[in-house]
């Protein structure tokens, strides 16, 4: 991965979400633009890429997953526009 | 109640505002424009102003409009978010939420739905706008909460509006708000100062003269990130400019940790190590600064005041919390920084050290809950332990009690054992929010090496621990009711001897021994109640009055009311069940009205009904409806309602009385709305509706075979009438003789005399005239004392015509023949002669509740020795109450006083079968 853009507090950024197990949830009050796609095998898997429009919705998506209870295997940051 | 909230009122103000703030009219229209809406979100990480920003808008406000919380993380619990929202509410717009208020403090609350629906409900009669504030909502992360908040958001009526301050967005369901535009969002792109305005915050506000490339280069380091920019510009103070900002630009450390560096950097020594150690505290005022930092300080003063007013000159985030200036916070995210440096440059023990003495100060100013959080933050296990023993009554008084639970749920096993009497006190907590002690008192007998069953059976134990154990005996008995059995009452009449044998003033472990008499007074009318013994219930119900009037004890007094009334109404004796439910309304705590009440009002409803006070009987109805609609008390609610369709039927409104009826719905349990439906199809039969009445019989044939208990015979009652309506007469005589079997066995003598009636009528139609008279007599005799109307009158015809052929029998007595005369001209009107009874002094009673007791089972054949034996009390007392008896009745031994008391209508008669 490339670190070709710098964060801001204020902007909105694009993120790649990968939680265990099968989750579907309504994740819209903190991410837009979003694709989720499963991926069943030995350990279940849910990969979830949208948009936060800033930090704050950010926090607020990781403490929904939280209070889900699902493992948060990673979230990286990528590239704006990318799948 | 909501007077005694332990609340900290420094959380329900708004901050007050700085005189330097910096003008921003982009924002102030934002808020505006959401004030209109029904939501403002202001989510933005720390530093952002968000808390300046909402504070400077309410200031704006007239007193009153807006309602602010500032939330702390012990908040995040249901009980105790409802209970500041609710309060600040109640500080801004007085009267709003009080009797969600007293819901939330009830021993069994209410779903939380209801208590909102409640606080919305007051909201709803406001005039004016209401705005409230919810700063650090971030904090909150209960789902639960959650889930109240989506509520109440859905819910809350036009002219009110909520603010969020939060540092990331709450799941509040804020896509469809923000699609709908029900929200207006603030957030760090809009709060981030611009270029303008970082450059009239340095000079008005920090005081500093930059150059415009000076600026424009802070501007950019710091993103627009106002806590960034103070903090620069505080480290700026008397240093040259251009070198701080070189290097401040080359910087590669994150930002708030250089500038926090540079900020402590920057202050006197004195200055840094008060900073530094008082970063501790949620909040501050000059004493308790004085006492944290001590006297080290030479070259700074040592007022704690003078200290805390220079912190405030010279802009190091601080934060006032109320008008006087005497208390007062930092920033949070200048204390978190703070508490970082603290643990970097001093060891656990010396922060410790600060926690121990916040908790004295805290403890010595009378703030409890500070002075027990700072005592385990000092991990002063001890102390925390001796404060929370000591003052765990504090935590009863102030309704507290989930924060007593949160507080010791991580206490050992070995912790409990050693701290027998907060052991107790939490069990008791636990109780009463509903979860089991269990653990905790088996806590408390390994601790005394003894089961608690040896307070009543162990003559050996010594007697200190008697008593200890005693209350843990008693906290055991508040099982579920349906639990109790058959020994119950000998095992509660045996803890009720120890603690009535202890000296006066006797503490148990955590109450009073006194205080559990009342207790377990009440337990044991509850299960004299449960076993269909009216008249002993009474007397445990009255007891258990006195005893809890003495120990001020509300919430049991009002409880004891409304059971005692109803054995009452049971045992007939109208118009002793009218004072106690008068009593009852009369009795309040903090002027709210309570469950209580709408069982009371549904009482007094149908006596007057009874009595033929149509009007006084709507007027209880009335008020009792709203009341248990509001706590969604069923218990009141169904014979609310039926009594409400029963006047509005019998004042001729016959549609009104069904719709009152079907409005009745989505009962917690389906077979609640059971004599609803019988009510319905009586009037269906009654009125000619033949076949959906026997369609629905069809479907209901296993309620006519069913066996009558205590809380289900008078359902039956209607459910006989409904037979008897769709000319079943034999099933209905069937069902009537078994529900007089059971009512009269059990003293319950309102439904006895409305069965004879029912009865009676039966008969009349099967043509058993002569039976159908001597059973109307017999209810006549017994009800003459009491002035029964309507369960005459209602019967309608056929029992008016009957009453007529009796009425010469009553001619001997003249009382009961003014009786009979006054009931006949009341079928004539259709409704009890005006002035009938209850302005009547009811007839003084014959004979004690105590004596027919005895009378009863001397009729049953039973010896003295028995009959002690059956009542708990010893031989000589049964004596004494059969010489009184024989005294009141004019006779001198047994067989003559049974004969008396059957003449007088005294016992239970057994009413032949019908053929």
């Amino acid at each position: 991965m490339s670190r070709a853009h710098i964060l801001h507090l204020d902007q909105p950024a694009r993120y790649r979400f990968v939680l265990q197990g099968l989750i579907r949830a309504d994740w819209s009050d903190w991410l837009s633009d979003i694709t989720v796609n499963f991926l069943e095998e030995e350990t279940a898997m849910t990969y979830i890429t949208g948009t936060v429009r800033d930090q704050s919705a950010l926090f607020g998506f990781l403490s929904q997953v939280r209070d889900l209870g699902a493992p948060l295997v990673s979230v990286e940051n990528i590239a704006e526009g990318k799948k | 109640m909501a007077e005694s909230l332990p609340l900290i009122a420094t959380r329900f103000h708004i901050p007050p505002q700085r005189d330097d703030l910096v003008i921003r009219p982009r924002l102030r229209e934002l808020l505006e424009r959401g004030a209109r809406l029904p939501l403002t979100l202001v989510s933005a990480p720390p530093g952002f102003g968000k808390t300046m920003l909402a504070a400077e808008w309410a200031h704006t406000r007239p007193s009153g409009q807006v309602a602010w919380v500032s939330l702390s993380k012990e908040d995040n619990q249901p009980s105790i978010f409802w209970r500041y929202v609710l309060a600040a509410l109640q500080h801004a717009q007085g009267g709003i939420g009080a009797t969600a208020l007293a819901m939330l403090a009830a021993l069994t609350p209410p779903p939380i739905e209801t208590i909102l629906a409640s606080a919305i409900n007051d909201l709803d009669s406001l005039q004016a706008s209401l705005w409230l504030v919810l700063d650090d909502y971030h904090l909150i992360q209960q789902p639960e909460i959650h889930a109240g908040l989506r509520f109440w958001l859905d819910n809350q009526p036009a002219h009110f509006h909520m603010v969020i301050l939060t540092r990331e967005d709450p799941p509040l369901g804020l896509a469809r708000r923000r699609a709908h535009r029900q929200m207006v969002e603030i957030r760090a792109a809009d709060l981030r100062f611009n270029l303008q305005e970082t450059a009239s915050f340095l000079r008005d506000a920090m005081e500093l003269r930059l150059s415009p490339d000076q600026v424009a280069g802070l501007e950019s380091r710091t993103e627009g990130w106002i806590v960034g920019l103070q903090m620069a510009a505080l480290s700026l103070q008397g240093r040259d400019v251009g070198s701080f900002l070189q290097s401040f630009a080359g910087e590669n450390r994150f930002i708030a940790d250089y500038l926090i560096e540079e900020v402590l950097h920057a202050q006197p020594e004195a200055v840094r190590r008060f900073l530094l150690q008082t970063s501790i505290l949620e909040r501050m005022c000059a004493p308790l600064c004085a006492a944290l930092v001590g006297d080290q300080q030479a070259d700074f003063p040592a007022e704690g005041a003078v200290s805390l007013e220079y912190l405030d000159r010279a802009n190091l985030f601080l934060v006032a919390l109320d008008h006087q200036r005497n208390w007062y916070r930092y920033h949070h995210l200048f204390a978190e920084l703070l508490r970082q440096k603290l643990s970097q440059y001093h060891s656990q023990a010396e922060i410790a050290g600060l926690h121990g003495r916040a908790s004295a100060w805290f403890e010595a100013n009378g703030e409890i809950l500070a002075a027990i959080q700072h005592a385990d933050l000092a991990l002063d296990e001890a102390r925390f332990l001796d404060l929370l023993t000591r003052y765990a009554g504090y935590f009863f008084t102030q309704g507290e009690l989930p924060r007593l639970i949160e507080l010791t749920q991580n206490l050992t096993t070995s912790q409990r054992e050693q701290n027998p009497v907060l052991s107790m006190a939490v069990s008791w907590a636990l109780l009463a929010t509903g979860q089991s002690p269990e653990a905790w008192l088996q806590g408390i007998e390994r601790r005394f090496g003894a089961e608690a069953e040896a307070a009543i059976k162990d003559p050996e134990l010594p007697q200190e621990h008697r008593y200890d154990l005693l209350e843990v005996l008693v906290i055991r008995q508040q099982t579920p009711f349906d639990e109790y059995t058959l020994q119950t009452r000998p095992r509660l009449l045996a803890i009720q001897g120890e603690l009535e044998s202890a000296p006066k003033g006797q503490t148990c472990l955590f109450n009073k021994a006194a205080s559990l008499q009342a207790v377990v007074a009440f337990d044991l009318g509850l299960d004299a109640e449960l076993a269909g013994k009216a008249d002993l219930a009474v007397q445990d119900f009255k007891k258990t009055i006195d005893l809890a009037r003495k120990d001020q004890n509300h919430h049991l007094l009002l409880l004891a009311f409304g059971h005692l009334a109803n054995m009452q109404i049971a045992q007939g004796r109208l118009h002793a069940a009218r004072q106690t439910l008068e009593a009852c309304l009369a009795e309040h705590v903090a002027g709210i009205k309570l469950p209580y009440h709408a069982l009371a009002y549904a009482g007094l409803g149908a006596l007057h009904y009874e009595w033929g006070d149509f009007s006084t009987a709507d007027h209880y109805f009335d008020e009792g409806l709203p009341l248990a609609r509001l706590w969604d008390t069923w218990e009141a609610l169904v014979p609310l309602t039926l009594g409400n369709a029963r006047l509005q039927r019998r004042m001729g409104d016959p549609e009104a009385a069904y719709h009152t009826l079907d409005g009745l719905n989505n009962p917690p349990r389906p077979e609640l709305l059971l004599p609803v439906e019988v009510l319905k199809m009586l009037w269906q039969a009654q009125e000619g509706n033949l076949k959906a009445a026997l369609s629905w019989l069809e479907q209901h044939a296993e309620v006519a075979a069913a066996q009558p208990t205590p809380l289900s015979e008078r359902m039956l009652l209607d459910f006989a009438r409904f037979l008897s309506a769709c000319q079943r007469a034999g099933d209905a005589a069937a069902l009537l003789q078994r529900i007089l079997d059971s009512a009269s066995a059990g003293g319950r003598w309102q439904i006895v005399i409305e069965g004879k009636i029912v009865l009676a009528k039966a008969l009349v139609g099967e043509g058993q005239v002569e039976e159908a008279r001597a059973l109307l007599f017999e209810a006549l005799e017994l009800a003459a004392p009491e002035g029964y109307s309507m369960s005459f009158i209602e019967e309608g015809e056929s029992i008016h015509n009957l009453l007529a052929s009796v009425r010469d029998l009553a001619k001997p007595d003249p009382a009961l023949s003014a009786y009979a005369d006054r009931l006949l001209v009341g079928f004539v009107q259709g409704a009890a002669p005006v002035g009938f009874s209850p302005s009547r002094a009811p007839l003084p009673d014959l004979l004690s509740e105590r004596e027919l007791e005895v009378l009863n089972l001397v009729a049953e054949g039973l010896a003295n020795a028995e009959i002690a034996e059956r009542l708990y009390i010893s031989v000589s007392t049964v004596k004494t109450h059969t010489g009184n008896i024989y005294n009141k009745l004019g006779v001198t031994n047994r067989t003559q006083a049974l004969a008396r008391a059957n003449q007088l209508g005294l016992l239970p008669r057994r009413t032949a079968p019908p053929e």
